[in-house]
């Protein structure tokens, strides 16, 4: 194993990051298995280009780089059924306490899967992970007023959908 | 609300244990394939039959290329090129010789396969080049795509969001307080504005984008601008009769209403509108601003 110490070694990487990683994923192949998939290519990725990292965040910014392109590459290949089956799958736990998802959980995070990539991503990476705009903007490689549109358009779809306007199946 | 709710069911997903080991095994692996491929002989001992073939083919070339230029200023007679068949005892036909070169004009040439060697001096600009090499393209590719699965309505709201509006000094009749004598600043920037939470008082505010050319005084604040400039910032030029009263509620932040704007800057909230002028802008050829009500 890596004799590095600190967010240059695999082994510290995976254990920091992994979940965000597989997360990040889901959010756009949106059913487990892929997104496992693409979360061990991701560090697999980190060890064949064996990149130098100046920082933590330098770190998770290029992991996140990754993931992303390689989930839209699995996109790109294998158009993703929305399949909530296969989520409750993931969602559901012996622990009860997890287990106690409210129906208001359930249904923001359904409205959020059911949006189309471009807004599933966004969304994802401002709310869940806590990046700026600009931050977002240098991970997928967009101009920032063109994140700053995808989040206000993701907005005023998950309010119709939340407000019962739209089937959360659908996908706009 | 829509933030918590998100954030506890994205907590729920985690790489349980036995993925995680999984993966830490196949790193392992993965590292092993890595050491074994940097113990293998080096490329610097193929270079002796690189060489070699490198060689022949630029003569090879040279060969062709002579034809082509040297031979047009000899004797047009001397260039006739007789072909000869090679055949077998059977008459099937081997090869086409070149009577000139005696070279087989079948011969196929091709470039040597040459291995390369891994470039360990990465830059770190060259590190995110390589997470995000494809990423242009594949945003692009993405962006496009998704265009295409879009409505055609889809399409046409995207792009009706936005508008230009010059604004100079010539249409302004609404600046109060301002000084003549005093020292100004002259602007020419361009102010994009996205608007947040209007909709929940029942006003439809589209995002504006507004040249603004102006001289304004030094110390001219940000709540000198909202409080004088809101007509401009929300895209309209004349009076708003239906909503102006609620409008005037939220941007008038020198009569310090109770129902304020929040303003975000290039991502960053700004907390006191007083305190922020607006020759911070100045020299920028675009601020990007998101007014957002709650």
């Amino acid at each position: 194993m890596s004799t590095d110490n600190g967010y240059n070694s695999a082994e510290y990487l995976v254990d920091k990051f992994l979940n965000d990683i597989l997360r990040l994923s889901l959010i756009y192949v949106r059913n487990l298995e892929d997104a496992q998939d693409i979360s061990q290519q991701v560090f697999v990725t980190y060890l064949r280009k064996s990149p130098h990292f100046e920082s933590e965040v330098h770190a998770k910014n290029w992991l996140f780089k990754v993931a992303v392109n390689l989930s839209k590459n699995q996109l790109r290949s294998k158009k993703s059924e929305i399949n909530f089956d296969d989520l409750e799958g993931v969602l559901s736990t012996e622990d009860e306490v997890l287990d106690s998802r409210t129906d208001c959980e359930e249904a923001v995070f359904k409205a959020v899967m059911s949006l189309k990539s471009i807004y599933r991503e966004v969304i994802h990476l401002y709310y869940y992970d806590g990046y700026d705009t600009n931050e977002i903007a240098r991970i997928l490689g967009l101009p920032s007023a063109s994140v700053r549109s995808r989040l206000a358009r993701a907005r005023k779809l998950l309010e119709i959908k939340l407000k019962g306007g739209e089937s959360v199946g659908a996908e706009l | 609300m829509l933030e918590q709710n998100y954030r506890n069911m994205m907590n729920r997903i985690k790489a349980d244990d036995e993925f995680r080991q999984q993966l830490l095994n196949r790193l392992e692996n993965e590292r092993e394939k890595c050491n074994t491929a940097v113990s293998r002989p080096s490329f610097k001992r193929y270079i002796p039959a690189v060489a070699g073939i490198a060689a022949a083919f630029v003569l090879t070339l040279a060969v062709f290329a002579s034809r082509a230029f040297i031979f047009p200023l000899v004797d047009d007679e001397d260039l006739a090129v007789t072909h000869k068949n090679t055949t077998d005892e059977d008459g099937t036909i081997l090869g086409v010789l070149d009577n000139n070169t005696g070279s087989d004009l079948n011969a196929n040439i091709s470039e040597p396969d040459v291995e390369t060697e891994i470039n360990e001096n990465k830059t770190v600009a060259d590190m995110d080049n390589e997470a995000t090499g494809t990423s242009e393209e594949i945003c692009t590719n993405d962006t496009q795509n998704e265009m295409t699965d879009d409505s055609a309505d889809e399409i046409n709201a995207e792009t009706q969001t936005y508008s230009i509006v010059t604004y100079s000094d010539e249409n302004d009749v609404l600046i109060k307080g301002l000084a003549t004598a005093e020292e100004t600043i002259e602007y020419n920037t361009t102010l994009h504005f996205m608007f947040e939470g209007f909709e929940n008082y029942g006003i439809g505010l589209v995002s504006n984008d507004v040249v603004f050319e102006k001289s304004l005084p030094l110390m001219y604040t940000l709540t000198d601008f909202f409080s004088d400039h809101y007509n401009t910032i929300i895209g309209e030029n004349g009076e708003l009769e239906m909503y102006d009263g609620l409008l005037d509620t939220f941007f008038n932040i020198r009569a310090n209403s109770v129902q304020q704007i929040n303003v975000y800057i290039n991502g960053l909230e700004i907390l006191n509108l007083d305190n922020a002028l607006m020759s911070d802008f100045k020299d920028m050829t675009d601020v990007y601003f998101v007014v957002s009500v709650t």
